[in-house]
């Protein structure tokens, strides 16, 4: 397990799905003149678009601890992201894997009994997506990690390490795929990604 | 590399459409409403272009002719392109990125087989539709061209799936949703570069043919169609 | 965040104008940090596949539904499904705009006031609709008049079809009535010419050559899949030899597209093209002796064992179709009909395909006959590439039902719409006959109608009679997943699960000859709204009715219903598990030599391979069993040309007159595969497909060749008033050359008043135009004898057709034009 440290200023984002303002009808594309004079203030705009305004903090139905899990007790990723080696999704844990372990309490923390009583009652786990791309961008975990042998951290940082549902682990744009994709020598073309 | 293209039977094709709409669910394109179909603007990715003979003669007959992208490989849609949002991708086909796409659509009138659309509207669903949208394509919006991707997507999960299975990419690994769904099989799917593939060997036929040929597009989509009764392929 | 390039470009604009309004630098902000992407971004999830079994047809084909997060996102194929073949209609495309359909019903629903609109209906729980329908159905019952119970249904080969049905004959009525017809013709031409009681099966794939008198099999045949796959296989070239296919008929509908000949016939002549063939056939000394002589009865006239003395085909044909006088009937050449003869008879195994064009078009029993004769002169009955008969899939008997008790004693009455041989009908079913009998309230009145899948203020051959029957019904349960337009009518609608939803079981399709039984398994885990199986809710009124009823059924849920009858199957000791083509090839072979190797030892193996692989069938045809296909008094086939003989003086007097008539037109119906049986139009997919041969999309129209439409001074794209003796509609024109001069083409399953925001109000109905009328020899509605009158008319002023002045205005180049001003072929 690659358990580099956390990084949390890459200056780069992954944002959660929900901080993502509602789509907004925008003008058929113009193609125009005045290019110029609009030129200078738009590239401003442009600098401003890669500062992150800040997300809402994210809640998790369980304060769930990975270091606690990962890094302590040796547990592999696919335990609880059954499907990064098989399919395009990882896959988040659904309350019965939870329960594989957890039907009863395996320590003493007060989280966890709460965590127990909820599987007892046959509560569901609705995960937040800490990792999401924007809808015109498609990512398989499949792809980057069977055929491209990519470890988890290279992209989810330092998120074995975090011992609470962190806000954001780290950002990720589009230079970070295109650079590894560069040094990987895999191809670059728009429909790689874009479709 | 491989130079993927289909083939198409239309003496096999009974123009049910099967092909139109599996197209349609697999790449999440919008139900159309009776006025944007009135105005030409619904869109569909592969469309039955009627073919009619001898009008007013003695045999007259129809044909239905099922136009997708024909993924040339001297495309003229994308030379026309001031973007760069219609290029040729590594496998051959001739890629759409709606997110580089302005909407000026040089590329619609430039396409010789009007295969390209325009989204003249913002993709609606009405609730709870959106529910069975395909996380593999983007919902285009408003102000774009789109057009057949030959299911690239299909194609990627398939290269996948082989990797991972630690085999090459074999024939039928990769079908777009349209070739899967044709009820006849009147559609084959495959690599032009591989000499013994069903695509190959059938593009050998005398029945075949391709569409606007001399316009020097060299498209990847070929026809088959009958000889006299009899005939062979 | 980014910006996009198209918003950038966009900004650029926004910027300057910005300044000029005086917007504020923050609204300026929050435009540009909204990310314009797409309006939609589906969530990944976990990929699975799962198996179903579409039933937007009667075909049943095996699907596979691909599920992200649970939620089906696209429906393909079975690929070891018999009928399906891992492929898939339109239809079955487009399925899940059935399951996510915003006009889908929510619930029980109880009408509270006028008819015919969704807002008279206030939602209800389960609870309180079955109290009051079971409630209901007690007192009937104990008031002794079952019988005034009916059950109007759809014929689909599912469990749910076969729970109404036991309910309602253990409930204690006779009256089972159905409502598409499409296999009817062919059906009773089979049981009058071979005593089977079965739809015919065309061996397609094996066969070399085809002749089809008017049939719509590639468009909407029992399973259009199947169907659509035997032609890919007749077409093929694994063999080296590619069939040839003739189509004969006066409208080139899309099968006739599909054939290598289109051989145009005067409306209504097909029959008579059929029995032209026939002669030459005899005069030439060209049909299959030893099959007559060893056979067939009915060919020479005089006595034939176990019926009278009468008229033998060869004197018939002598007689009344002579070369000349078949040629000024149908309007096609001598030449012609002797060189379809002879290629016939050339071909090493020939096909006639009777005219069946869609689940609700039977086509007429002369015609149907005419297919049979010629296909017994041929010598292909029960051969390979020829008719075959449909075998039964071996599904156990449901517990016999009482001989005594208000059950028995109300089945005994006679059926409302007298149907059956009983009621010295040829038809199983009259459905307008029972509309009569509901208004007229005899032999007895109508208490209670269960309308099943069905609508017949739509779909029936007397729209406007049903409408005004439902009325005169005291109580109307519609079990249906839409506001169709019946179940706006009903007094409840009772949305029923959609197959993605539900258990299920299909039994082989009209068309067939294996015997299958699909297993489903609801694919969703809970149904989208508060809807469930017809199967569930036909089980719940059996025991809410209690006695006799609720012990008619093996088993008190869908599921162990479902093992019962596979367990049945396992007791049959045939057939296996689907499974791939190898599987198939094997299976085939043990049983040929006489053996049977399932793959499963127990009940319980063939279950968990039918659920996991899609179910059972046998894929083993016995050829020539004579003992089975052919079951007449005689053991014989039977020509039957007597009856032939009198409808044909009768409709030869019909078509002289008519053809004398220039003023009226022959009415040609079609379905159009995207809306056939009456349903598609609901699902926004399909009305763009209705037929890709000319431009009109999401209405109707009309047919009509240039000639006549000069005549009536009628242009292409205007509008024209039909009328006939039942009524009249207003639709666009089609100037065309693909519909002889004599008739008039408009296509069946639009013109809905119900059925959610796309099918509401779209192009019209043609069966308002048909009348009381009724096919002489099968008593069956008059589908393709109706005449109508042509009149310039108005467009409607709103709605969906009132765009005529957009046509096309923003489409560029359409295919057309492409066409026209290239060449296609290099």
């Amino acid at each position: 397990m690659d358990t580099e440290p956390f990084r949390e200023d890459e200056g780069i984002e992954a944002q959660p799905p929900e901080a993502r303002s509602e789509p907004q009808s925008r003008p058929v594309g113009i193609f125009l003149i005045g290019f110029l004079g609009v030129c200078v203030p738009s590239l401003a705009l442009t600098a401003l678009g890669i500062i992150h305004f800040g997300s809402r903090s994210v809640r998790q139905p369980v304060e769930f601890n990975h270091r606690k899990h990962v890094t302590e007790l040796g547990i592999s990723c696919d335990t609880c992201h059954s499907s990064y080696q098989t399919q395009t999704f990882s896959g988040l844990p659904k309350a019965e894997d939870c329960a594989a372990c957890h039907a009863e309490a395996q320590g003493s923390s007060d989280k966890e009994r709460a965590l127990v009583e909820k599987l007892k009652r046959g509560g569901t786990l609705e995960w937040k997506r800490l990792f999401a791309q924007p809808p015109h961008v498609f990512y398989s975990h499949r792809r980057h990690v069977v055929a491209g042998k990519i470890a988890c951290a290279t992209c989810h940082g330092g998120i074995a390490d975090t011992t609470s549902p962190p806000r954001q682990v780290r950002k990720l744009a589009m230079q970070d795929c295109i650079g590894c994709h560069l040094k990987s020598k895999v191809s670059v073309a728009c429909t790689t990604c874009h479709r | 590399m491989a130079r993927w293209g289909m083939v198409i039977d239309l003496d096999r094709c009974t123009a049910c459409q099967a092909c139109v709409v599996a197209c349609q669910v697999e790449n999440n394109i919008p139900p159309a409403s009776a006025r944007t179909a009135e105005r030409g603007r619904a869109i569909a990715w592969i469309r039955l272009v009627p073919f009619g003979k001898g009008e007013g003669g003695e045999h007259p007959s129809l044909r239905l002719i099922p136009v997708p992208c024909m993924h040339c490989e001297h495309p003229p849609c994308t030379k026309v392109c001031p973007v760069h949002a219609t290029q040729v991708g590594d496998d051959g086909l001739v890629g759409q990125v709606y997110a580089r796409c302005i909407g000026c659509r040089y590329c619609t009138t430039a396409c010789p087989y009007t295969v390209r659309q325009f989204n003249w509207d913002r993709p609606a669903f009405p609730e709870p539709m959106e529910a069975g949208l395909s996380p593999d394509v983007s919902v285009r919006p408003r102000g774009v061209v789109e057009k057949c991707s030959f299911c690239h997507h299909r194609l990627q999960n398939a290269k996948d799936a082989a990797r991972a299975a630690g085999r090459p990419i074999r024939e039928g690994d990769y079908l777009p949703a349209c070739v899967e769904s044709c009820p006849p099989g009147a559609m084959a799917f495959g690599d032009f570069d591989d000499p013994r593939s069903t695509v190959s060997r059938l593009a050998e036929s005398h029945r075949a043919f391709k569409l606007l040929e001399e316009l020097g597009t060299h498209p990847k989509v070929i026809y088959l169609s009958k000889g006299e009764w009899g005939g062979e392929s | 965040m980014k910006i996009e390039r198209r918003r950038f470009v966009g900004l650029m604009l926004g910027a300057t104008s910005g300044a000029a309004v005086g917007l504020s630098a923050g609204h300026l902000l929050s435009k540009t940090f909204a990310t314009a992407d797409s309006p939609y971004d589906p969530p990944g999830g976990i990929e699975e596949f799962r198996l179903s079994v579409c039933s937007l047809c009667p075909g049943g084909c095996g699907v596979r539904v691909r599920c992200i997060a649970g939620r089906p996102v696209k429906v393909d194929g079975n690929p070891r499904h018999p009928v399906s073949g891992g492929r898939l209609c339109p239809k079955g495309q487009a399925s899940l705009q059935s399951l996510y359909h915003p006009d889908r019903i929510p619930g029980p629903m109880r009408r509270k006031g006028e008819r015919g609109s969704l807002a008279s209906f206030e939602k209800k729980t389960w609870e309180e609709a079955f109290v009051e329908i079971g409630g209901r159905l007690r007192s009937i019952r104990e008031q002794g008049k079952p019988e005034s119970a009916v059950l109007l249904r759809a014929g689909a080969m599912s469990l749910g079809s076969r729970a109404g049905s036991r309910f309602l004959s253990a409930f204690g009525s006779p009256n089972d009535v159905r409502l598409d017809r499409g296999d009817e013709a062919a059906s009773i031409a089979l049981r009058l010419t071979q005593g089977v009681k079965s739809a015919p099966v065309y061996d397609l794939p094996s066969t070399d050559y085809v002749l089809s008198l008017g049939s719509g099999f590639l468009e909407a045949s029992g399973s259009p899949v199947a169907s659509a796959r035997a032609f890919g296989e007749f077409r093929q070239v694994r063999t080296g030899r590619r069939g040839k296919f003739v189509q004969v008929e006066s409208r080139l509908s899309l099968t006739g597209a599909a054939a290598d000949e289109w051989i145009a016939v005067h409306p209504g002549t097909e029959g008579i093209f059929a029995l032209g063939i026939a002669s030459v056939l005899v005069n030439e000394d060209l049909y299959d002796r030893d099959f007559i002589a060893e056979h067939a009865a009915g060919f020479e006239s005089g006595p034939t064992p176990g019926s009278k003395p009468g008229l033998g085909l060869r004197a018939l044909l002598e007689r009344d179709f002579g070369l000349e006088r078949v040629a000024a009937e149908t309007g096609v050449s001598v030449n012609v009909i002797l060189r379809v003869a002879r290629e016939l008879h050339a071909a090493r195994a020939s096909l006639v395909v009777g005219p069946r064009r869609g689940p609700l078009l039977p086509g007429s029993l002369f015609d149907h006959l005419a297919a049979q004769a010629l296909n017994a002169l041929v010598g292909n009955i029960d051969g390979e590439g020829g008719l075959l008969v449909a075998e039964e899939t071996p599904i156990p008997a449901w517990p016999e039902l009482s001989a005594k008790g208000p059950g028995a004693e109300g089945r005994k009455h006679s059926r409302l719409d007298g149907a059956g041989q009983n009621g010295g009908k040829l038809v199983d079913s009259d459905p307008e006959d029972l509309a009569g009998a509901i208004l007229s309230k005899k032999p007895y009145p109508v208490e209670f109608l269960i309308l099943h899948d069905a609508d017949p203020l739509h779909s029936s051959a007397a729209p406007a009679r049903f409408a005004k029957a439902i009325e005169g019904v005291p109580f109307t349960v519609s079990i249906s997943a839409f506001p169709s337009d019946s179940a706006l009518h009903a007094d409840w609608i009772l949305p029923e699960a959609h197959f993605l939803e539900r258990w299920d079981l299909h039994t082989t399709p009209p068309g067939l000859s294996f015997p299958l039984a699909s297993v489903s398994k609801p694919v969703l885990e809970h149904p989208l709204v508060d809807a469930r199986s017809s199967a569930e809710i036909f089980l719940e009124l059996a025991k809410r009715v209690g006695g006799e009823v609720a012990s008619a059924f093996p088993a008190s849920d869908p599921p162990s219903l479902i093992r019962h009858d596979m367990d049945g199957i396992f007791a049959a000791q045939r057939g296996a598990v689907m499974g791939t083509a190898f599987d198939e090839a094997w299976v085939r072979m043990m049983e040929g030599a006489g053996w049977w190797a399932p793959g499963y030892r127990t009940a319980e193996e063939l279950w968990k391979g039918a659920l996991e692989f899609g179910g059972w069938w046998d894929p083993f045809y016995d050829h020539e069993e004579w003992a089975r296909v052919l079951r007449t008094p005689s053991g014989k086939f039977e020509f039957k040309a007597d009856l032939l003989d009198g409808i044909a003086k009768e409709r030869a007097q019909k078509l002289t007159a008519e053809n004398g008539n220039a003023t009226e037109l022959s009415l040609v119906l079609f379905e159009p595969l995207s809306v056939a049986g009456g349903f598609g139009a609901e699902l926004p997919f399909l009305p763009a497909l209705l037929d890709p041969g000319h431009e009109e999309r999401w209405e109707s129209w009309a047919e009509i060749h240039p000639e006549t439409a000069k005549i009536h001074g009628l242009r292409d794209k205007g509008w024209v008033r039909i009328s006939s003796a039942g009524g009249s509609i207003v639709v666009r024109v089609v100037v065309t050359w693909r519909v002889v001069p004599e008739a008039v083409a408009i296509p069946a399953g639009l013109g809905k008043r119900g059925g959610g925001r796309w099918a509401r109000d779209m192009g019209a109905n043609p069966f308002k135009l048909l009348g009381a009328a009724r096919d002489p020899l099968s008593g069956l509605p008059d589908f393709q004898g109706t005449r109508v009158r042509l009149e310039k008319a108005q467009g409607p002023e709103t709605g969906p057709g009132a765009m005529a002045a957009w046509h096309g205005s923003d489409s560029g180049l359409s295919g057309l034009e492409l066409q026209n001003t290239r060449n296609f072929r290099s």
